[in-house]
Order: C-alpha cells, then structure tokens, then sequence
C-alpha cells in the first residue's frame, strides 16, 4: 500500500470536482460491467470479423505467395467483403451503445493515478479514436466519399491493426471485469480490491488490473442492479430493455443496408449506397468509361487485344468474337460491399494462354486502356489465370458489354475483388 | 490463476506488437498519406462523440428521467439508438446524392427512405406505449398505475449534461455547494486524507444506490 503509493501522481485539487467529474454524476445502473462486458463482447465480435475479412481483402489486393487464397466457392468475396461492410455498419450502433455505458469512465476520479494508469487510459484514446475512425472512414468509403487527404485503403488498413492491437490490448487489462460482467458477478467494492491486489501482485500487468478494476469502474453501483433505485419510484430502463434496443438498432441497419449484396433483402434495401439492379445492364459499376476518360479507345474499331508471351500475337474483336465462347455465372463484388451475380460470356483465359504458349501455372498481368488509376494494370496469380471460369468477357447477361461495363473486353474471374476484374483490357502479358 | 495471468500478458504484448506494427506504417508515410491528416481524423471523431453527442444525449437523457414515464423511456431509448444509428448511415448518402459523375452510387432516394424509417420507428413507439397502458387499464383499470417490472434507476435526477453543468458551477460558487460532496472542499492538502474521505463516502453512496 505504502510502496504502492510512492509512484503516483499527487491527487488533483479537489475543486475541480464539478459537473461531470463529480462524484456520482452518473447514476444510470446500465453503466455497469455487465451491460458493458455484454454489448463489449457483441462490439469485440463484429470488430474481429471485420478485421479477419479485412485481412482477406488486402491479401486479395495484394496476393502474397506463400499464401495463396481459393478461388471456390465462386462467392468467396462476395460472402467475405459483404460481411466486412455490413459488420462495420452494425458496430455503428454497438459502438454507440458501448460508448454510452462506459461515457462516466472519461470523467474517473482522479483523471491520472499513477503512470501505468495513464498509458491504460491513452491505450483506451487509441482503441476509441481507431474505432470510431475505421467505421466513419468505412462510411464515407462506401460512398466513395473522400474529405480527407490521405489514401483511404492504406490507412483503413493501418489504423485496423493499431485498433485490433488496441482493443486485444483492451481485453486483456479488463480480462476480470469482462468475467465477471459476463458471469453476472458484481464488481468488488472500490477501493478494497485495488489495496488487496497492490498489496499481494508485483506485477505490472497485476498493477493495471489493479488500477482498472478499482479506479476506472468508479461511479458503477455495486450493488444489485435489480433493485429499483429512481428517486420517486418511477423505474428506469431494464438492462434488457437496453440490450433489446441496441439488437433492434443492429437488426434495422443491417436489413436496410445488406440488400447491396444479399438478394432476398433487396426489396427492404434503403440505405445501402449502391442498389445491385441500377445501372447499365442491370449491374453497378465502380468506374464509368468516362471517370477513366477510356471512351474512345475503347469505341475504337481498330483496337485489338494483345497478348504478349513465348508467341505474342494480337486478335480483333471479331477473331475473339470467333474463338470458342464459354459461359460463366460469376458474382462482381466490389471492395465497397455491393455485389450482384451476372452470365457472362468470352473467351477462357487458359485458352489465350495456351495460344501464346504460356506454361502452365503462369501468372499473367493484364493492362487496361486506362492511362491513369491504380487499377489500370492488374497482377493474376496463376491459381486464377489458370482456372477454366476465368474468362476474357465480351458479354454479359447476352449483349455485348455496355461501354461502362468494360467494352470491348473485361476480365472476370472467380472469388476475386470487383477493382481487380479489370475493364477495357488491352493487353494480356504472360509473365 | 497463474495460467490466467499469462495468458493476459500474452494477449497484451500481442496487442502492443499489433498496434505498435500498426502505428509505425502510418508514421512512415510513404504510401499512407500526411500524418496530420491522419491525426485530425482520429482526434476529430473522439472529440465529435465525448464532446458533442454525448452531452447531447445525456442531456436527453436527463430530460426523459424528468418528464417521461419508464414505458415511453424504453420506446425513446430504442427509438434514440436506432434512428441515431439509421441517421448515421444514411447522411453520407444524403449528402453526397447527385455529386458523384457515376450516376450507380447513391442511386436511391435516401432522403425519402430515411423520413419513412423514422416515421415507421416512431410509429413502433407510440403503439408500444399505448399498447403498455392499454394492458395496465386492462389490468388494474388505471392508466396511471407505475409499470410493475422491476426497474432501476437510468438517470439520476441531476444527471443533466455535464456541459452546461460544469459552466454552472464555475459561474456561481454558491449555487456549486449544493452539487459538492461534502469532504472535498476541505483540506485539499492533505491527499492521503481526502482519498480515505472520499473512498468511505463512495461506500456510503453506493449503499443508497
């Protein structure tokens, strides 16, 4: 107790104490570790899927070797970035709701207790600031809205490891708490299990528990929370009907949006920012013709198809218009979450490369006619160029593609994100 | 209990390894973009929620404990959460509808679907509450009778926000003494003291719920 004490930080003058850091300023029963612990498990759940499907994307991006991915199911993306989106989208109203229950916390009495304390607190201004930023950078996103000046993908991707970093950080510190609000046992009273714990653990990991189970559930009543407690008798709101409320909330975002990549709840779909039957040929699209100033190659009557490799030639689009045509039901899905199935139609990518005596398990680099964009030439490792769905489309749902879709030619291949079926290609190159 | 604690050492040096992994990409900025930005944003949306939403909705919370019944309070939570979720999803689409060349996002009538869903939300409400009364009357052949369930306390009385409070107290000294607990004004000097006066003053609250 006595040693422990030689290592903080001298207590804050008392009139400081005022409005919300004041002692009891927030009475609510529903601040407790058991509400916080429950919604915080739903938050950790939906936090962890995104981050795991987020991963999935970025190496879909950027395909490392030793890692290659499956190209079945065909719907591999589709299901996963879906899932990415909407799991973003229902933390929105679980971080709400979590952020509610431990809002006292940010008013804890005294602020800083002691230098471990302090960097427990800032790891909490990460996890929170990383949070928020992932879902409102995610949001805007989706709407390829972009106020800021930095590249969205790398910084959603680099800000999601110091979050997920923060937050198993998080878990680990509130591990106690978490137990017990998830095994509905009440918090020890304060004080008393801070003193116990210094006095016996030396640890540091010991002091932060400590300090976080003792300091930081300040203002949390102790005492059974079934016990009506309003000053006049009037009740409040149940922590069921709080959980209730935050499962209507999650349950109401969800179906309103999801339509963008689940077709049975297309009819409910009012938020979602893309609609899977607008567009050109009843299909979305993430780039038109005219964004990537491609209108008049692509229109070009004499353009044709390059393929470079142990015997480059090059066709029109009448010579691929002859070659055997293959039909594929292939999903387009696309990094922002929409995703709709189409047929299309073309010729195989294995069969171009056999043409141009390519080996087996080649990788190819396809080049679009866009000048510009980071999408303009697309890297296919060789488990898609060598799969016999992987088309080089030239039509899709039966008519040629719409300009906006791709024409003359687009890439489409199976369980690969929307940016990387690359439109208007050019040239095909065996490497 | 030894195997617990290892366990969370583990996971917090996972968690540091991961965020530190995390943070040093973003310093180096190479491909990630100015770090001020980067910054702005991250403080921005802190400062956005503990500043300015949360005091909103503490203070509606406040005010609901004052002047609405436990029934409509559970309604207005939901309906709060939901329509503050719903509101927060479909903004961006709102804002941006018409504004991007390529004519396939944002393609709906957001606004419209928006006003639906929180007309069809508060609609739940109201028969929600009515519904409620209906059953006491039914029940017990009162509306006013106070909702049986068992219930504790969401906001206390003075739990009004904490941003026009604390402006309150710094203007007027006297008006303050009523929200000062007792302990704290005296001997501010002496920490030890005041800490042990506090901690039994917390037991004591806590005793009262």
């Amino acid at each position: 107790m006595v040693s422990s004490h030689r290592f903080q930080i001298p207590p804050p003058p008392a009139w400081l104490r005022r409005g919300p850091l004041r002692q009891g300023a927030f009475h609510s029963a529903l601040h407790d570790e058991r509400t916080t612990s429950l919604i915080g498990t739903a938050l950790g759940v939906a936090f962890a899927t995104a981050f795991v499907t987020g991963l999935i994307s970025h190496e879909l991006q950027h395909p490392a070797s030793w890692f290659p991915l499956p190209t079945r199911p065909v719907w591999f993306y589709r299901f996963t970035q879906g899932l990415h989106v909407a799991t973003g989208l229902a933390s929105i109203p679980l971080l709400l709701a979590k952020l509610w229950t431990v809002y006292p916390k940010l008013f804890a009495w005294p602020p800083v207790k002691s230098a471990i304390h302090g960097l427990e607190r800032l790891s909490i201004l990460v996890l929170i600031s990383g949070a928020i930023f992932e879902l409102v950078t995610g949001l805007l996103n989706i709407v390829q809205w972009y106020p800021w000046g930095f590249s969205f993908t790398q910084t959603h991707f680099w800000v999601a490891w110091v979050t997920v970093g923060a937050l198993i950080l998080h878990i680990a510190v509130k591990a106690p708490a978490i137990a017990r609000g998830l095994g509905n046992k009440s918090a020890p009273a304060e004080g008393e299990g801070a003193q116990a714990l210094a006095g016996t653990e030396t640890t540091i990991l010991a002091s932060i528990a400590a300090e976080t189970e003792a300091g930081t559930e300040a203002g949390t009543e102790t005492d059974k929370p079934d016990q009506p407690s309003g000053p006049d008798g009037r009740g409040a709101v149940s922590r069921r009907a709080m959980l209730t409320a935050t499962g209507i909330a999650v349950v109401v975002v969800t179906a309103t949006t999801l339509g963008e990549s689940v077709s049975s709840l297309r009819a409910i779909d009012l938020f979602a920012p893309r609609s899977p039957q607008i567009g050109p040929q009843g299909l979305p699209i993430n780039r038109t013709a005219a964004q990537a100033n491609v209108a008049e190659a692509a229109l070009d009557p004499q353009w044709r198809l390059a393929v470079a490799g142990p015997r480059p030639y090059s066709l029109s689009l009448a010579e691929l218009a002859a070659m055997p045509q293959y039909t594929a039901d292939l999903p387009i899905s696309c990094v922002e979450g929409w995703s709709v199935n189409a047929t299309w139609q073309g010729v195989r990518i294995i069969d171009l490369l056999a043409e141009a005596g390519a080996p087996p398990g080649a990788e190819v680099r396809v080049v679009s006619l866009e000048r510009s964009g980071a999408y303009a030439t697309m890297q296919m490792p060789h488990q898609y160029a060598s799969d016999p769905l992987t088309l080089l489309a030239l039509k899709l749902r039966g008519e040629p593609l719409a300009l906006d879709h791709g024409f003359p030619a687009r890439i489409i291949a199976p369980a690969r994100p929307g940016v990387l079926q690359t439109k208007w290609v050019s040239r095909i190159e065996v490497l | 209990m030894r195997a617990a604690m290892g366990a969370r050492l583990t996971a917090g040096t996972v968690g540091v390894a991961m965020l530190a992994y995390g943070a040093w990409h973003l310093l180096n900025k190479n491909d990630v973009g100015p770090t001020e930005s980067i910054g702005k944003w991250l403080l921005g949306g802190v400062i956005v929620h503990d500043g300015i939403l949360a005091p909103v909705v503490f203070a509606g919370c406040a005010l609901a404990w004052r002047f609405t019944g436990v029934r409509f309070r559970r309604g207005l939570a939901a309906f709060a959460l939901t329509a503050g979720s719903v509101a927060i999803v479909a903004i961006p689409s709102i804002l941006r509808r018409g504004d991007n060349p390529n004519p396939t996002v944002t393609p709906l009538d957001y606004p419209r679907n928006l006003a639906v869903v929180l007309g069809g939300l508060a609609v739940c409400v109201v028969l929600y509450v009515l519904g409620g009364r209906w059953k006491d009357r039914r029940r017990t052949g009162s509306a006013e009778t106070p909702d049986p369930e068992p219930v504790f306390a969401t906001v206390a009385e003075h739990d009004i926000s904490p941003q026009p409070d604390a402006v309150e107290s710094a203007a007027d000294p006297a008006q303050a003494e009523d929200s000062t607990e007792p302990g704290e004004s005296q001997e501010p000097g002496k920490p030890a003291e005041e800490e042990d006066t506090e901690t039994a003053h917390d037991e004591e609250l806590d005793g009262q719920g």
